[in-house]
């Protein structure tokens, strides 16, 4: 009787904590895209109201039509994709070479790229904009894609993954004559899709957001990523917050969508710590 | 395919693994490579397979030196101790695996890994990932994968070693089983001298990276070359004393165990194994020795009593039904030719 009292307030505990957790994650979402649909007057009530009068959706379509959001997206679409396929190559071939071959100052190798992480991104903006503007990619889609193809954290976190995949396969693929390549392929690859999965989305999301770097090197107004679409709300008069919230409902949707279909992977992604043989 | 091994040695920096290995197995046969960890036998194996390559002395299969080929070239089948099953793949596709990397056409591969799964019984279980299959059924996948692509020589590196004590005596037999049906040259590495001796047809015993016998079974049993042979096969192990001969005679702490032995006079390494005593209560001879039980273990179809000669502990097994209990006398003699003397470098002098 007791006990079973006490079992319902740990449950009560354990639920209030997750809920409350949720709720702390879910609020800025729930606030973003509750004030799309607020007036501009509502969204600067002080004090603030949280549900706007009558749900409309027509600071979606002011924001749409505010800024070139269709040219937006394909752009942004264009450099996550190919980045994105430059950053899987690099890292798969990279975690490949650490995890398995032998070749002399692989140690170093690895210790040097570690070291690099130490590096604060805000350098590498500066270096990075001035061999931009030597090679004259400034305003192309190049300059968005190529310095970011490798990354260290990721051929990093896949080598400690194709590590702990037994030697045994390696050794078992090569007497069935299966050479380096087609073993990485069709053996290491599809073992680590889920690490592979999560590699792949957590790019995709940091290209999607990033911000700095493309405002950086592009100009024109064909050039420009979703990301950018917000900021054209900021002007000298003040912030039309409501279109920001739209706009930014719109650049989330994709990612939103994307996850829920790719939930599995990530989640296993994540839990997939050792590999069963 | 017969396998010659000549004058193989591998080392790693200064260490020598394999020292200078000559061994010659005949085509068809099963070998048993036994030895305590570390001595080498994967190290060995590996090499054979072509995975590891030797610091010097050649290797041969048949009339062909496969030294510096690639192990996909050398027609071997490789089975591993944890089996080294392809996680993601189905049972079929694990056994394709080999086919289709050399180009057998889909169909062609398919018909021939069924047949093989016929072989090791696994008909059902094709369309499982091997997560789903009891160790000895992965066990089973694992030699298909190996035996599929048609080797000429199987390479069987502690295969059962993953497996709970029945089901390695039943697949250790299933293997002799298969080996026999395909008839082909097999090598079997196995720590356990028991699983060694009952299926193969010979056995290669080493230590520290050195062949120390090659020899049948049963007369690598009776006959060890070496006092670690001697002692490393057999259970419960073989009883090593003090010996010393005089006129030969054979003492151990004093007590004659054996006359009219030809061996020098002086100190050896005396071995006896523990089912080579007659044990009676009464004296049933003049110069059978006197005993006493310092411990009995009852085993069921035996019992095991420890006893002493001087500083010499020694075990024997006799029938369960001698009434033998702690502090029990008892009267011994040893049967002919049952004791072994070993010099003091360890070789064996004599069996007496
Ligand atoms: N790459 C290596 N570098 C240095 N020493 C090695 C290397 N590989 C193996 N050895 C050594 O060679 C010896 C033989 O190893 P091996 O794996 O052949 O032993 P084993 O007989 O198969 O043992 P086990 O029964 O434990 O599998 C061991 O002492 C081991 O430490
Ligand atoms: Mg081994």
């Amino acid at each position: 009787m007791n006990r079973k009292a006490g079992n319902v307030i740990a449950n009560i505990l354990k639920y209030g904590v997750l809920i409350i957790g949720a709720l702390f994650t879910l609020m800025p979402f729930l606030w973003m895209i509750l004030s799309a649909m607020k007036t501009n007057a509502e969204i600067r009530a002080i004090p603030p109201v949280f549900f706007p009068s009558k749900f409309s959706l027509e600071n979606f379509t002011t924001a749409w039509k505010a800024a070139p959001f269709g040219r937006y997206l394909v752009n942004t679409l264009i450099v996550t994709v190919f980045n994105t396929i430059g950053v899987l190559i690099t890292t798969i071939l990279a975690a490949f070479a650490f995890a398995r071959l032998n070749f002399p100052g692989k140690k170093v190798l690895l210790t040097l790229l570690l070291a690099t992480m130490m590096i604060p991104s805000e350098m590498l903006l500066i270096t990075n904009f001035i061999t931009m503007t030597k090679l004259k990619w400034i305003d192309t889609y190049q300059a968005m894609i190529v310095p970011w193809l490798a990354s260290v954290f990721y051929i990093y976190l896949l080598t400690q993954f194709f590590a702990q995949i037994p030697d045994a396969l390696y050794l078992a693929a090569k007497v069935d004559k299966c050479r380096d390549f087609k073993y990485l392929i069709k053996i290491m690859i599809p073992i680590n899709k889920g690490p592979i999965t999560t590699i792949t989305i957590l790019n995709v999301i940091s290209n999607w957001n990033s911000f700095v770097w493309p405002l950086l090197v592009t100009n024109s107004r064909e050039m420009r990523v979703l990301s950018y679409g917000l900021v054209q709300f900021q002007t000298e008069e003040g912030s039309a917050y409501e279109l920001i919230m739209a706009a930014s409902c719109i650049l989330v949707i994709p990612i939103m969508i994307m996850y829920l279909f790719l939930r599995k992977y990530i989640i296993e992604g994540v839990t997939q710590s050792g590999i069963k043989g | 395919m017969e396998i010659r091994i000549e004058n193989l040695t591998k080392a790693y920096g200064d260490f020598k693994a394999i020292d200078n290995m000559n061994l010659t197995i005949a085509d068809g046969d099963l070998v048993g490579l036994l030895g305590p960890s570390g001595c080498g036998k994967s190290t060995t194996l590996f090499m054979l397979a072509g995975l590891n390559k030797p610091t010097a002395g050649r290797i041969f299969f048949g009339e062909h030196e496969v030294t510096d080929i690639a192990p996909e070239d050398r027609g071997i089948g490789l089975v591993f101790q944890n089996y080294a099953l392809y996680p993601h793949m189905t049972v079929e596709d694990n056994i394709m695996f080999p086919l289709i990397n050399r180009k057998v056409p889909k169909n062609e591969a398919r018909d021939r890994a069924y047949e093989m799964a016929k072989m090791v019984q696994l008909e059902g279980l094709m369309k499982r990932k091997p997560k789903a299959l009891s160790g000895g059924q992965q066990q089973r996948v694992a030699i298909a994968r190996a035996l599929v692509k048609k080797p000429e020589v199987l390479l069987l590196d502690e295969p059962l070693s993953n497996l709970d004590a029945k089901l390695r005596v039943e697949t250790r037999e299933e293997i002799r089983r298969i080996q026999q049906e395909v008839k082909i040259t097999t090598i079997f590495v196995t720590h356990d001298q028991e699983e060694a001796m009952s299926i193969s047809d010979k056995i290669a015993v080493m230590e520290k990276g050195v062949l120390q016998q090659y020899e049948v079974p049963q007369k690598m049993y009776l006959n060890p070359g070496n006092l670690f042979v001697a002692t490393f096969l057999g259970t419960p192990q073989i009883n090593v004393f003090d010996a010393e001969v005089h006129d030969g005679k054979i003492y151990c702490a004093g007590n004659m165990l054996r006359s009219g032995c030809m061996v020098p006079d002086g100190s050896y390494k005396g071995g006896i194994r523990p089912e080579s005593f007659n044990v009676t209560l009464l004296p049933s001879a003049p110069d059978a020795i006197r005993a006493e039980a310092s411990h009995v273990r009852m085993t069921g179809r035996e019992l095991q009593i420890r006893f002493n000669l001087g500083a010499n502990e020694f075990r024997l097994l006799v029938h369960s039904d001698m009434q033998i209990g702690v502090g029990t006398p008892f009267y011994l003699t040893t049967r002919e030719k049952q004791i072994l003397l070993f010099g003091q470098d360890g070789k064996t002098v004599g069996k007496f």
